[in-house]
C-alpha cells in the first residue's frame, strides 16, 4: 500500500480527528509537491496538523489515538518521500 | 451599628462577585489569543489598510505579550504551554514571511491551525480548572 493509499484510507473513514488530519496531510502534501512549499515548511504545516489532532484527542477524543499513530507515521514517510 | 454593617456587607460581597477569578483570567487571556488568531486568520488577505508584514508582525507582538503574562500568573503551567504553542507558531510565520515572502495559502493553513488548535485547549483547560 502506497503512501497515498493508506492517506485515503484515513479519509475514508469515519473517525472525524484521523480524518481531518489524514485531509490536512493530503493537502499540504499536495500544495508542496505543487511548489508552494519546501520540505522543511511542509514539515511544520503537517507537525501543527498533528498537535492540533493531539489537542483535540486532549479534549477526550482518546479512541482515536491507534490512529493518529499510524497517520503520524505517514506524514513522515510523505515528508521523508520529498527531501 | 448593624445597619452600618449592611452596606460594608454588600461592598465586599459585590466586589468578590465583580472581580474576576483566576480561572476566568486565564480563560480571558486563552479567548484574546483564540480571537487574535482568527481576526488576523480572517482580515489576514482582505484588509487593505496594513500589509500582510504588518499583520504578521502585530500576531507575533501580541502572542510575546501573552506569553510574557502568562508566566507571571500562579498555577499557569497549562496556559502558558498554549501560549508557547501560538506564540511559537507566530514566530515561524513571521520567520517564514521574513525568508520567503507572502504566500497566501501558507498564511491561511498557518493560523487556521493556530486558531483551532487554541481552540481545542480551551475546553480542556476549563475542565482542568473546575
Amino acid at each position: 500500500m502506497n503512501i497515498n493509499d493508506e492517506i485515503q484510507e484515513f479519509l475514508d473513514g469515519n473517525d472525524t480527528v484521523a480524518k481531518e488530519l489524514a485531509d490536512a496531510v493530503y493537502e499540504i502534501n499536495k500544495e508542496m509537491e505543487a511548489g508552494d512549499y519546501d520540505a522543511e515548511v511542509a514539515q511544520e504545516l503537517i507537525n501543527d496538523a498533528v498537535e492540533v489532532a493531539e489537542a483535540r484527542m486532549e479534549a477526550g477524543d482518546l479512541d482515536t489515538k491507534v490512529k493518529i499513530d499510524k497517520i503520524v507515521r505517514v506524514a513522515i514517510a510523505v515528508l521523508s518521500k520529498l527531501k | 451599628m448593624k445597619l452600618l454593617l449592611v452596606p460594608v456587607f454588600l461592598f465586599f460581597t459585590g466586589c468578590s462577585i465583580l472581580a474576576p477569578t483566576y480561572d476566568n483570567n486565564e480563560y480571558i487571556i486563552l479567548v484574546d489569543i483564540s480571537v487574535t488568531v482568527q481576526n488576523i486568520n480572517s482580515q489576514c488577505l482582505k484588509s487593505d489598510r496594513l500589509s500582510l508584514s504588518q499583520k504578521i508582525n502585530g500576531l507575533v507582538s501580541e502572542t510575546q505579550r501573552f506569553e510574557l503574562y502568562t508566566r507571571h500568573l500562579a498555577n499557569s503551567d497549562d496556559i502558558h504551554n498554549v501560549a508557547s504553542i501560538v506564540n511559537k507558531d507566530a514566530m515561524q510565520m513571521s520567520k517564514f514571511y521574513a525568508t520567503k515572502g507572502h504566500n497566501e495559502k501558507y498564511c491561511l493553513r498557518k493560523t487556521d491551525m493556530m486558531g483551532k488548535k487554541v481552540n481545542a485547549l480551551l475546553p480542556v483547560l476549563a475542565t482542568k480548572r473546575r
